[in-house]
């Protein structure tokens, strides 16, 4: 059992539980936070026109009085998406046939072992 | 052939014998026996053990080994039979402690021992554990998604800080989503967090249930959504419900969280889920 860390997203995990079960760790979609990252760097994760609509709704100006659960339109209009994270890990197995030794549907960065 | 048991009785031995098969399943020379497995669970190791007349009327028994992989996916062993009728045949569990629902076995006749064999007949299929073997004749052809399944409690991956949860149903199982909790540690950046969660086939969503409470800077709170529970107003915000949608889940469908006004620097802990899994091939 070894305890490895995603190099694409950084999540960390145990490629075997306790009771011995393999586990196949799947790199997740990207976060509103990481959304918003990605589009401060300029990297390419929404359509022009998607990213027109998120400008219309940050320019929308923040009540006077606040309500307490208030969240940004942009932040809701961000939650909508499950946009794939580039170079994601995907630990499942790709669909097999026969006998074929079975293999990872993507490797994306790899791994770090954190723990043998 | 004779015509009669009257006519047999007058020729050879074997020639009773033929007219009174002990079995229906009579194997040909180039005949054997294919184990074939899908399982989940560790350290298994599988007996396939049978009973066989020969023509010459000798009753012998055999046992040989089958090792399963242990990630759902395919394994087959030919075993090795000869000319004689099957009289039956069992697989037990020799090593591990698989429960039903982890370790799905289909034995079948197939013509040659390697390579492209062709299969020819089914004879048993369904899941073994260490108390309930399968058997020929008896146990039948049980479909892997039929009954109860196993009930597993799976410790998801810990996201980095600012990353969202995530569960995919793994490559040959089907699941159903007994109950899913994780810690989310809010930072101190002022933000009204509101924890959704989601189940979406891979692509398209087929659920999002709210937890309807929102978590301010600077609060730990446990989410728990599962089967039964109602959403109800905390009275103290350090745990909060949410019900989960009893759906069957298919292999590549997900399990995640969509957090409205998530912070870079918030961090969400390991998930943990509880799930009732088939075996799917």
């Amino acid at each position: 059992m070894a305890t490895m860390r995603c190099n694409t997203c950084g999540g960390v995990y145990d490629d075997v539980l306790p009771d011995g079960l393999l586990y196949f760790h799947a790199c997740p979609p990207l976060s509103v936070a990481e959304l918003r990252a990605a589009i401060a760097a300029k990297r390419a994760v929404l359509t022009p026109a998607q990213l027109a609509e998120l400008q219309r709704l940050d320019a929308i100006a923040v009540p006077v009085v606040t309500p307490e659960n208030y969240v940004a339109p942009g932040d809701v209009y961000l939650a909508r998406f499950a946009v794939a994270r580039p170079n994601a890990r995907d630990e499942n197995l790709a669909a097999l046939k026969g006998d074929e030794k079975p293999t990872i549907k993507a490797a994306g960065a790899g791994v770090t072992v954190l723990t043998p | 052939m004779p015509d009669t048991i009257e006519q047999a009785l007058l020729g050879d031995v074997d020639a009773v014998k033929m007219l009174l098969t002990p079995s229906s399943v009579f194997m040909r020379v180039d005949d054997n026996l294919r184990v074939t497995t899908f399982n989940s669970a560790a350290g298994v190791r599988l007996e396939a053990r049978w009973r066989a007349v020969l023509p010459n009327g000798a009753i012998i028994p055999s046992g040989d080994v089958h090792t399963p992989n242990t990630d759902r996916s395919l394994k087959s062993t030919i075993v090795l039979t000869p000319e004689g009728w099957l009289l039956g045949l069992e697989i037990v569990v020799a090593a591990g402690t698989p429960r039903i629902g982890q370790c799905f076995v289909v034995v079948e006749i197939v013509r040659g021992s390697s390579g492209a064999v062709t299969p020819l007949q089914t004879l048993v299929s369904g899941y073994v554990s260490t108390l309930q073997p399968l058997g020929f004749p008896g146990t039948g052809l049980r479909p892997s998604n039929e009954g109860p399944g196993v009930i597993l409690s799976v410790t998801g991956t810990n996201p980095a800080a600012g990353a969202e949860l995530s569960q995919t149903v793994p490559t040959g199982a089907r699941w159903r989503l007994r109950g899913i909790s994780a810690v989310l540690v809010a930072s101190a950046a002022v933000a009204s967090r509101e924890v959704t969660l989601v189940i979406d086939d891979g692509t398209l969503v087929l659920a999002q249930i709210a937890v309807g409470s929102a978590q301010v800077a600077s609060q730990t709170v446990q989410y728990t959504f599962a089967l039964g529970v109602q959403r109800i107003a905390p009275s103290a915000t350090l745990a909060l419900f949410g019900p989960a949608p009893d759906y069957l889940l298919e292999a590549g469908y997900r399990i995640r969280t969509i957090t409205t006004a998530l912070q870079g620097t918030d961090d969400w802990g390991a998930p943990q889920l509880s799930v009732e899994e088939w075996i799917t091939g």
